[in-house]
């Protein structure tokens, strides 16, 4: 699933592995969910957005694969 | 650095295998030094495999506490590494007959299939997934 998690944690300066403490999940779970290997539970799903202060729909696309 | 759920399983995990070893050495040295009826001379030989449902609660708690992906990953290469072992032993028997190839003792097959699991999650973890 297409999604901005690098974008945007770029902009905040996040590593993965900060991204992930944030969330509750490992560095490992980032890397797959933001290279589209892994898609996320809805519960994952709303925990990177709430991160990020945005909606779910601004930082994932389900209509495409990740780039 | 160690995750604090890694650091608990493996203190369970490594608690369970010294209990197993500790009942097959007393399992062992039993059935070799004494003789008994075969129930009592079977409930003494499984009786290593008590300590074996403590490593497989020590399993369960660590994969419960893992995050949606890891478990996904652990998941899998457990699936994969049980067809593996069960086709392959399958297709050994179909070979055993046709070739008349030794027989496989069962005990060994348990090992393959935890041994598989750990190869397919070295797999995913250094190759599919790094």
């Amino acid at each position: 699933m297409k999604n901005r998690l690098r974008v945007l944690r770029a902009e905040r300066r996040w590593s993965q592995a900060e991204l992930g403490e944030r969330v509750g999940v490992s560095r490992q779970a980032v890397n797959a969910v933001e290279t589209g290997k892994h898609d996320p539970s809805l519960t994952l799903a709303f925990a990177l957005a709430g991160a990020f202060d945005l909606k779910i729909e601004d930082v994932f696309d389900p209509s495409g694969e990740a780039d | 650095m160690m995750a604090a759920n890694a650091r608990r399983y493996m203190l369970h995990f490594g608690s369970a295998m010294v209990l197993y070893m500790a009942t097959l050495f007393g399992s062992v040295f039993l059935l070799e030094s004494a003789s008994f009826g075969p129930v009592v001379t079977g409930l003494v030989a499984v009786l290593p495999v008590l300590p074996g449902l403590g490593a497989l609660w020590a399993v369960l708690t660590f994969y419960r506490s893992m995050d949606e992906f890891k478990q996904r990953l652990l998941a899998e290469a457990m699936i994969i590494s049980a067809l593996l072992t069960g086709f392959g032993t399958f297709a050994y028997g179909f070979l055993e007959g046709a070739l008349e190839l030794p027989p496989i003792p069962m005990i060994w097959i348990f090992p393959a299939m935890i041994g598989l699991w750990g190869l397919v999650g070295c797999f995913q973890k250094y190759v599919v997934y790094r």
